[in-house]
């Protein structure tokens, strides 16, 4: 997968975005295992349309069911229809959120907070902070959480609060 | 449908859509990818400082062949 490529796609198109998930977890904290960039997107027509074409330039597909996978259609009113979305593109498996448990309604405020960083290709990007990850590893059913994610995030607060 | 449910049928659908062998090739890249963007603390060939290996007072000998 070529994550560096679609976080540059997704910037050069403008598309407001939080890198969540597994990949925003390897890039601050510990390896884990994960096959897929996971964004948050804002939530808007605006947002949605710039990501819509973002989309389309990675050779993103989806399909209401497996037999209608197909590549993305050029409007994006398709992305209204439900709140996640696991895609398929040219560089890899991306998961699009619409919104986040654990901090349902707040991209903005989670935006704010966000880390900004660079990938080691320099490819700029924004990643929810770790209290944020930290939420939202608790709002899952405790048989989906990540409990090494939990300890390394807790930690990781504890020692920023004691800087 | 709750989230939980929906972000499986989502990936259920998506491993089924996937080529084989775009998604081995996807995951293979990804591996080398993260090799090379993880934290500076676990990189590997990272700058180390040599190990300090205690002080011998004996006296080496000769190798003889």
């Amino acid at each position: 997968m070529n994550v560096d490529e679609i976080l540059r796609t997704l910037s050069q198109e403008q598309v407001d975005f939080l890198l969540i998930g597994g990949m925003n977890f390897l890039l601050r904290h510990l390896p884990e295992l994960t096959w897929d960039v996971d964004i948050w997107v804002k939530d808007d027509a605006e947002n949605l349309a710039r990501l819509n074409r973002a989309l389309c330039l990675l050779g993103a597909g989806w399909g209401r069911t497996e037999a209608e996978w197909a590549p993305v259609p050029a409007d994006s009113r398709w992305l209204c229809t439900q709140e996640v979305f696991c895609l398929t593109t040219a560089h890899g498996a991306l998961d699009v959120f619409r919104d986040v448990r654990g901090l349902e309604g707040r991209y903005l405020d989670c935006k704010t907070r966000g880390v900004h960083a660079r990938t080691a290709a320099g490819i700029p990007f924004a990643g929810l902070s770790d209290e944020d990850m930290l939420a939202c590893q608790q709002a899952l059913p405790v048989e989906e959480r990540k409990e090494r994610r939990i300890q390394v995030l807790r930690e990781a607060i504890q020692q920023a609060k004691g800087r | 449908m709750n989230l939980s449910a929906l972000k499986k049928q989502e990936e259920r659908k998506r491993e089924a859509a996937y080529a084989p062998a775009t998604r081995w090739q996807h995951i293979q890249q990804t591996i080398t990818w993260a090799e090379a963007n993880l934290p500076p603390h676990l990189r590997r060939n990272r700058p180390r400082t040599a190990k300090v290996l205690p002080i011998t007072t004996g006296t080496r000998q000769p190798v003889r062949s």
